[in-house]
């Protein structure tokens, strides 16, 4: 349980943000937060899965983030999957 | 900008401005015998690192300072051309062939400027609008349906790129959800430039192929950048610019307390009435400006 200081993108958006997670977040967690800053705010909602890509890799939704290999500072993109 | 400024009537801001570039007239004389001295004394490459570096410092700034006002804040019946127009002519043209002139090349990441006259100064547009408590001015939205057309013959796919987002912050301000339109984080800000990374945009018009921020290990810390050229600033000469922290920076090691908006405010000082709020108070979201522009 450690905080992770996190880039994020959400695919749509034009901005990359700022976040801070925690290392055992899954990753269906993280894909939320990152969400949040975007989605229904610069970029139409949509009820397609949010899913979330670590150096190329789409992660599991349940996989937890720190075991993934996310390190601080590591960006992450969050995005639709349609 | 000034001539601008005065014909719409803002005098003050108008002498702030030809003040200004009395003084950038100066600035600007010491450029050209800097660099012929140099280029005399057998320096050529050295140089040539200067205008590849300053540059794009000075392009950042601008595309924030004038692509704003020229494309967004200047009223749509006063602009005269595109932010990109005025690049294309001043910039592209006449600095261009003067540096060219003494023999310097174009600086290496010359395509990515170019590329950038078409979508860089919009997307820090929208993210300054969204930011605009943290700012010391009223930001126009600019996007009135009108400007919006405007927008549109000026940078074709303008609403492709850009309505789609300003389509879902102007519904928001229709459904009354204005706190959808203000950030509860801050965007990565560029260790270099200091301007949010906004590399996503350029993903959208096939600029950028990876939305991550170029990044730099140096000295055991993680430094991120908007672009590969702030990156190279940087790595050409680290210790000139190691240590300092972003803003972002400072949200992610806890200098910014607590860890949103409001947060960043007080760390930033700014009262209340310093924010800055929509300049039109959001008449464009509902067809018409409230000065009357349609």
């Amino acid at each position: 349980m450690a905080l992770l200081p996190l880039s994020g993108t959400f695919i749509g958006d034009v901005t990359t943000v700022g976040i801070v997670v925690d290392d055992e977040d899954t990753a269906e967690v993280v894909g939320q937060k990152i969400a949040h800053h975007s989605v229904g705010r610069r970029v139409a909602a949509s009820s397609a899965p949010i899913r979330v890509r670590l150096g190329g890799r789409v992660l599991e939704q349940d996989e937890i983030i720190g075991r993934a290999g996310a390190a601080p500072y590591d960006h992450v993109e969050a995005f639709f999957d349609e | 900008m000034a001539a601008d400024a005065i014909d719409v009537g803002d005098l003050e801001f108008g002498a702030l401005i030809s003040s200004i570039q009395t003084d950038e007239a100066r600035h600007a004389q010491q450029g050209e015998p800097t660099i012929k001295v140099l280029i005399d004394n057998g320096h050529k490459e050295y140089g040539q690192f200067l205008i590849d570096h300053m540059f794009w410092r000075s392009w950042r700034a601008f595309a924030l300072l004038t692509g704003l006002s020229m494309d967004y804040y200047t009223p749509l019946e006063a602009r005269k051309m595109s932010f990109k127009e005025f690049i294309q002519d001043w910039v592209v043209k006449q600095f261009a062939e003067q540096f060219r002139d003494y023999g310097l090349d174009f600086p290496w990441y010359w395509d990515e400027f170019i590329n950038e006259l078409d979508w860089y100064h919009h997307a820090i547009h929208t993210i300054i609008w969204n930011y605009r408590p943290s700012v010391w001015w009223n930001p126009d939205a600019g996007v009135s349906p009108a400007e919006r057309e405007w927008l549109e013959e000026k940078y074709p796919g303008w609403n492709r790129v850009f309505g789609k987002h300003w389509d879902v912050l102007t519904q928001n301000v229709r459904d009354g959800k204005l706190a959808e339109t203000y950030p509860e984080t801050l965007p990565v800000a560029c260790n270099i430039c200091q301007l949010p990374v906004v590399r996503a945009a350029g993903l959208l018009v096939g600029a950028n192929t990876d939305p991550a921020p170029p990044r730099y290990v140096h000295e055991g810390r993680v430094y991120q950048f908007c672009s590969e050229p702030c990156k190279w600033i940087f790595t050409q000469r680290p210790d000139r610019f190691a240590g300092h922290k972003s803003i972002t920076d400072r949200l992610w090691t806890g200098d910014i307390q607590p860890l949103n908006i409001g947060g960043l405010l007080a760390y930033m000082g700014l009262s209340e009435p310093e924010q800055g709020t929509d300049a039109d108070n959001y008449a464009w979201a509902y067809g018409t400006a409230a000065n009357g522009k349609h």
